[in-house]
């Protein structure tokens, strides 16, 4: 501080009033720059954060209607099997059950009966499928593993595709919740497998690894990778594909689509963070 | 002047907003010139010492303020290590000078300080935006009082020691810290008439 004090005599020397004035300027031109810059920057940078919020809700969006639409075409699907399906067989049986069977002879009757009990049997099994293909009784009865087995194992047994799958390790069961969505997400890639790849086997594995679950689903026909599924996601094409992605999303989990290095299978990856099922 | 930010205080509820040292500062100036200076400059014959003590009245009120809305750990322990130093520098700057000359150098190294402090809290500030616009807060309007009235004052109070009895330089020194008093008090108001955020003194932001 020393070199800045100046010595009486030297006040009426131009010099130290110029030194004064413009340094006390530059200081106030230095702050308020400072100041002015930093409110600008600010603005950019919330300017920014506001695109990146606007482009994740329309993400959320796209998902939110992919759901919706899904969810309409499941309730027209539920519909259509209970009017077509359920509804004329059960208004056969009512044919057959009707005021005149009490004027018939008691064979006639019998025989209706007989019929009546038939369809009604039929209808039954029609609802429970109905019903399993909501829920599958194996996913809650017997879990993911049990449930992806069964899948397979009817993939395979149409004879169209070799079907496989191993799980490494699921001796602790995941959530209830976190299980079905994970099969849903599953049935979905295996559907759109065999709608789309033309591939002549599906595998499946599972495993765990640093407090996540992981499971791949390894095919040799056509795939799509990571950029793909993440243009459809973003398109209005690829509804499944938009299901798959708000499943994981509420599972907080990931998932990979990826050509394999040697070029020849595709593979697609999900990892979801494992929350173990509470035993009460 | 003063009295206008001072009456805007009560306005909003300001509890735990660090903003009460500001109020503080504002009445005890207020009070510096109209009642303790003259008293001083009765007692003692000079008004350096009344300048000096208010020096570290002002430094410890505008830290406090920014110590309580700066949210980093490490440089609030900073800040006390600083505030600590300087202390004991103006006690023994006031002992060797025998408060006969202004106190420019640490009145320099408190403008310093405080624009530095002021610094880091905007350089927080944008680096961790939870705000919509910085300029809608008060602590900010307060900030920039700061940093403005001691940027402006830097210079003047550097030359202050040697000039202080020069008449001209007298009055050049009272023109310009009024402007910027002037300045300070009026954006303190501002910053009183926006209701304040409260102090998030808990969460640090990581080291840099």
């Amino acid at each position: 501080m020393i070199w800045l004090q100046v010595n009486q005599n030297q006040l009426t020397n131009p010099g130290i009033s110029t030194v004064l004035f413009f340094g006390t300027l530059g200081m106030l031109v230095l702050a308020i720059g400072l100041v002015v810059f930093i409110v600008f920057h600010q603005r950019r940078v919330i300017r920014y954060q506001m695109q990146l919020q606007k482009m994740e809700e329309e993400q959320q969006k796209i998902l939110l209607n992919a759901s919706i639409r899904w969810q309409e075409e499941e309730r027209q699907r539920i519909a259509a099997d209970l009017h077509d399906d359920a509804g004329p067989l059960l208004a056969t049986a009512r044919l057959y059950l009707n005021e005149n069977l009490l004027k018939q002879d008691i064979n006639t009757q019998l025989q209706s009966i007989y019929n009546a009990k038939q369809i009604i049997d039929d209808t039954i099994q029609l609802i429970r499928n109905i019903s399993h293909s909501l829920m599958p009784p194996t996913l809650k009865n017997f879990g993911l593993e049990s449930a992806i087995n069964d899948l397979f194992q009817k993939i395979s047994g149409t004879g169209s595709i070799n079907a496989s799958c191993r799980f490494h390790d699921y001796r602790q069961r995941l959530r209830p919740e976190q299980e079905l969505l994970i099969f849903r997400v599953v049935q979905e890639l295996v559907n759109n497998i065999l709608k789309h790849s033309n591939s002549s086997f599906i595998h499946l594995t599972q495993n765990y690894s640093e407090d996540k679950f992981y499971l791949r689903i390894h095919h040799d026909g056509r795939g799509i990778t990571q950029q793909d599924f993440e243009k459809m996601n973003k398109s209005s094409l690829g509804l499944g594909l938009k299901n798959i992605q708000s499943r994981i999303k509420v599972l907080h989990g990931d998932i990979n689509f990826e050509k394999d290095l040697s070029q020849t299978y595709y593979k697609v990856t999900i990892e979801v963070p494992m929350e173990m099922e509470v035993v009460s | 002047m003063p009295i206008i930010p001072i009456g805007l205080y009560f306005f909003k509820n300001r509890k735990n907003t660090g903003q009460f040292f500001i109020f503080l500062y504002l009445t005890l100036s207020l009070a510096w010139d109209l009642i303790v200076n003259p008293i001083t400059i009765y007692y003692t014959k000079t008004e350096f010492l009344g300048y000096r003590i208010f020096t570290i009245i002002e430094y410890s009120l505008c830290t406090l303020f920014l110590y309580k809305i700066i949210n980093n750990s490490l440089f609030r322990k900073l800040i006390s290590i600083a505030s600590i130093g300087l202390i004991i520098f103006s006690f023994f700057d006031l002992v060797n000078t025998n408060s006969r000359t202004f106190d420019s150098t640490p009145t320099g190294i408190v403008c310093i300080l405080i624009i530095l402090y002021s610094i880091y809290y905007l350089f927080e500030k944008i680096r961790t935006p939870d705000t919509l616009f910085l300029y809608s807060t008060s602590n900010f309007w307060i900030v920039v009082a700061l940093v403005i009235f001691f940027s402006g004052t830097f210079f003047i109070n550097i030359f202050s020691q040697s000039n202080f009895t020069n008449p001209k330089f007298k009055a050049t020194f009272s023109a310009i810290i009024s402007v910027f008093n002037i300045l300070k008090i009026f954006m303190f108001s501002i910053a009183f008439l926006i209701k304040p955020e409260k102090a998030k003194p808990k969460k640090a932001i990581p080291i840099l």
